[in-house]
């Protein structure tokens, strides 16, 4: 890419404790992030709002951050490229796209170590969920992310799709509900 | 408690300085926050910011900006706490969100009842993403804040709990843009513009941009000691004031955010 010189002073690795020292410092930033969100979903009235919202607001924080030369005709594939590479590989986030185009894409999210590691886990979910969307909306303002609530309920399906519906538009209401209620099941 | 009880009124009030109402942070600043000023409220999870911004708020002169919590949320704590509470000029941002939410929500429910009270015939007909036609955009959040704060009368305490909000729902440089212009509001207005932010979420290099737009950096923080925690207020930054930087130990009570200990560094 044409401005490789430029992220290399930033974020390219150079040697193994590099590659840990960054790793590090993403996985601590999400657990701050994390932690953050919780402890406000406690502190508050409990709506789960709140966790997806703080959620949201480290996805947009990891994109200004790591994410530096986006153009204004990024693909979804293009942009899947560097969100794995920056964010999720760091994280130890791993995702199955089972179709990309140009402006929407299809995925599972197969591992999430925040889940898997937090007592919280219909927090961890929506925080999760929420970061995922606050990363994607920072690349593609209009677009959105629908969950497929109707497969698998360990792994849903979630929708990117870079020029949401206005029916789309409404669907954030309707994941929070159902991860919290997927998840409260799960955990009774 | 009676609120008038956290007056220190050995902190005289100085010309050119906005107090907080709390007797000790007003001593730990050496007579408030100077008129005009920026302060940055940076507060770790669990250090009760709410609580310090809130008694802040009913120190007089202020508008409040609320994201977090509604107008009534706020002033049921504030009663909890028995504070003498003035009149306060809410901008009741977390209500109007809320309210956007369920007209979403019911529009997203009423979509789905028509659609199953149709046939398959005239569903196909109305094609699948059909909308009643009163959707509406989104609103502007971050032009309310803007407006909000450019009416706001002079020498007044602008509280904005908090700009997690914002971050969540725009870009970090459109943001930074707004707090910029609402600082250039509050320098006209000479007010006190505090702004609180939950540290370690937004990144390291969006703080530091906070803190270089600010002209003062106040942070809570939690410190585990053995089996209990304490929670520390630090003056970071103070532009021109190299004095305040200072550093106190608070604890919140049943009367509200209490400062314990004062240690100067400078």
């Amino acid at each position: 890419m044409n401005d490789t010189p430029r992220r290399k002073t930033q974020h390219t690795a150079h040697s193994w404790e590099d590659v840990v020292s960054e790793n590090q410092h993403v996985e601590q930033w999400q657990q701050n992030a994390f932690h953050a969100a919780v402890e406000k979903l406690q502190a508050g009235h409990g709506n789960p709002d709140t966790v997806m919202r703080m959620g949201e607001a480290f996805g947009r924080g990891l994109f200004a951050q790591h994410i530096k030369h986006k153009t204004s005709t990024w693909t979804i594939k293009e942009w899947i490229m560097e969100i794995q590479k920056e964010v999720y590989k760091p994280l130890g986030t791993e995702f199955t796209f089972t179709k990309i185009s140009p402006d929407v894409a299809t995925t599972f999210m197969n591992r999430n170590p925040l889940a898997q590691s937090s007592h919280e886990q219909a927090a961890a979910s929506l925080f999760s969920f929420g970061v995922l969307r606050g990363l994607f909306r920072s690349a593609f303002p209009k677009g959105e992310l629908v969950l497929n609530d109707k497969g698998n309920e360990d792994h849903p399906e979630i929708f990117f799709k870079t020029h949401a519906s206005s029916k789309d538009s409404l669907e954030r209401e309707r994941t929070i509900r159902t991860l919290t209620f997927l998840k409260q099941e799960e955990g009774t | 408690m009676a609120r008038e009880a956290f007056i220190d009124t050995t902190v005289q009030t100085k010309e050119g300085f906005v107090r907080t109402g709390i007797d000790k942070l007003d001593r730990l600043l050496e007579g408030g926050i100077p008129e005009g000023f920026t302060v940055v409220l940076l507060g770790s999870p669990g250090s009760s910011t709410e609580i310090l911004v809130k008694q802040i708020a009913i120190s007089g002169a202020v508008t409040y900006i609320t994201t977090e919590e509604t107008k009534k949320e706020i002033l049921d704590t504030m009663q909890r706490f028995n504070w003498h509470i003035p009149e306060i000029d809410f901008v009741d941002i977390s209500e109007k969100y809320y309210s956007n939410v369920l007209q979403g929500e019911q529009k997203r429910v009423s979509i789905y009842e028509q659609r199953s009270k149709l046939k398959l015939k005239e569903l196909i007909e109305i094609g699948s993403t059909a909308m009643p036609s009163t959707a509406t955009a989104d609103e502007d959040f971050l032009a309310i804040l803007s407006n909000s704060t450019k009416k706001t009368p002079e020498r007044r305490i602008t509280i904005i709990n908090s700009l997690d909000f914002f971050l969540s729902q725009y870009d970090q440089d459109d943001v930074l843009r707004t707090v910029f212009a609402v600082k250039v509001n509050n320098m006209k207005n000479k007010g006190a513009l505090l702004i609180v932010m939950t540290k370690g979420v937004h990144g390291e290099l969006f703080e530091r941009k906070m803190e270089g737009l600010a002209d003062a950096v106040l942070e809570l923080d939690v410190i585990q000691k053995g089996s209990s925690f304490e929670r520390y207020i630090s003056v970071k930054k103070m532009r021109n004031y190299a004095k305040k930087i200072g550093i106190a130990r608070y604890v919140i009570d049943d009367s509200g955010f209490v400062l314990e200990m004062i240690e100067r560094i400078m």
